[in-house]
């Protein structure tokens, strides 16, 4: 195989994870499909610029994040009309009293380290993340995946701060409850090992 | 404005809030001395800690 077939052939064996963390973050495969090609199409016309020092996937995934961006501010029109439509119910109900104390005890979660350096710990995260609902999921991975900040997103998705707030809170306490639930449950009371 | 003393559902919006802004002094202050009182809303303050180190994990890992 020469050189150059042999750099198609790895870059086309990453499609399947560019491509899962593409509908992470736009919830939406036809879109997730064509940041995927473009990414695809900008690594096979230039090579040249991997230079080879960093892991081929690492510089993939640096070309994807910018035809992510690109893909949310062609598509911010319809982004930001469903930011208040499909959020489901809201958690804090369920979680406090009417006089705003905890309904339930808060766990422990012990020493983060033991979970963090876990490839297991990382694939119930990516499940969480995935099961929140679209546009929390959304935001979520434009704040902590693509490293967003808050006035960049509101000004990209021409929604309010305030707006933009409501829906972390949502998509964070959704997060923990399903950490919770997937991973420190299974742990032993008080995080001890 | 903000009330001296924050209760839990309050503190812990707050707690959430600085994820995404920079909370004023006040607010700061406020989660603060709430959270000398409640180690519920200790625990939970560390388990957002915890997932925002566990999101930049996450992010490495999708990297490598």
């Amino acid at each position: 195989m020469s050189a150059l077939a042999d750099f198609h052939h790895q870059i086309e064996a990453l499609r399947p994870v560019l491509l899962k963390y593409a509908r992470l973050q736009l919830r939406n495969p036809a879109w997730a499909e064509d940041a995927v090609s473009e990414t695809l199409l900008a690594a096979l016309e230039k090579p040249q610029s991997f230079a080879g020092s960093s892991q081929l996937k690492t510089w993939l995934i640096g070309i994807l994040k910018h035809k992510l961006v690109d893909q949310i501010r062609k598509n911010s029109r319809e982004l930001s009309t469903s930011a208040t439509s499909e959020d489901g119910e809201d958690l804090d109900d369920l979680l406090f009293t009417s006089n705003g104390h905890w309904r339930e005890a808060q766990h422990d979660w012990g020493n983060p380290e033991d979970a963090l350096r876990q490839v297991d710990f990382m694939k119930v995260l990516e499940a969480c993340v995935d099961k929140l609902p679209g546009q929390q999921g959304r935001l979520f991975m434009m704040r902590e995946w693509l490293e967003l900040e808050s006035d960049e997103i509101c000004k990209e998705l021409a929604i309010t701060p305030t707006n933009l707030w409501v829906m972390l809170h949502r998509a964070r306490l959704r997060l923990r409850e399903c950490l919770q639930q997937g991973w420190f449950r299974a742990e032993p009371a008080g995080g001890a090992t | 404005m903000i009330k001296p003393m924050l209760n839990c559902r309050e503190a812990t919006e707050l707690t959430l809030q600085a994820e995404d802004r920079r909370l004023p002094l006040t607010e700061r202050l406020a989660v603060r001395l709430h959270h000398r009182v409640c180690g519920n809303c200790r625990r939970f303050a560390r388990q957002v800690e915890l997932m925002r180190q566990a999101s930049k994990r996450w992010r490495h890992y999708s990297e490598e």
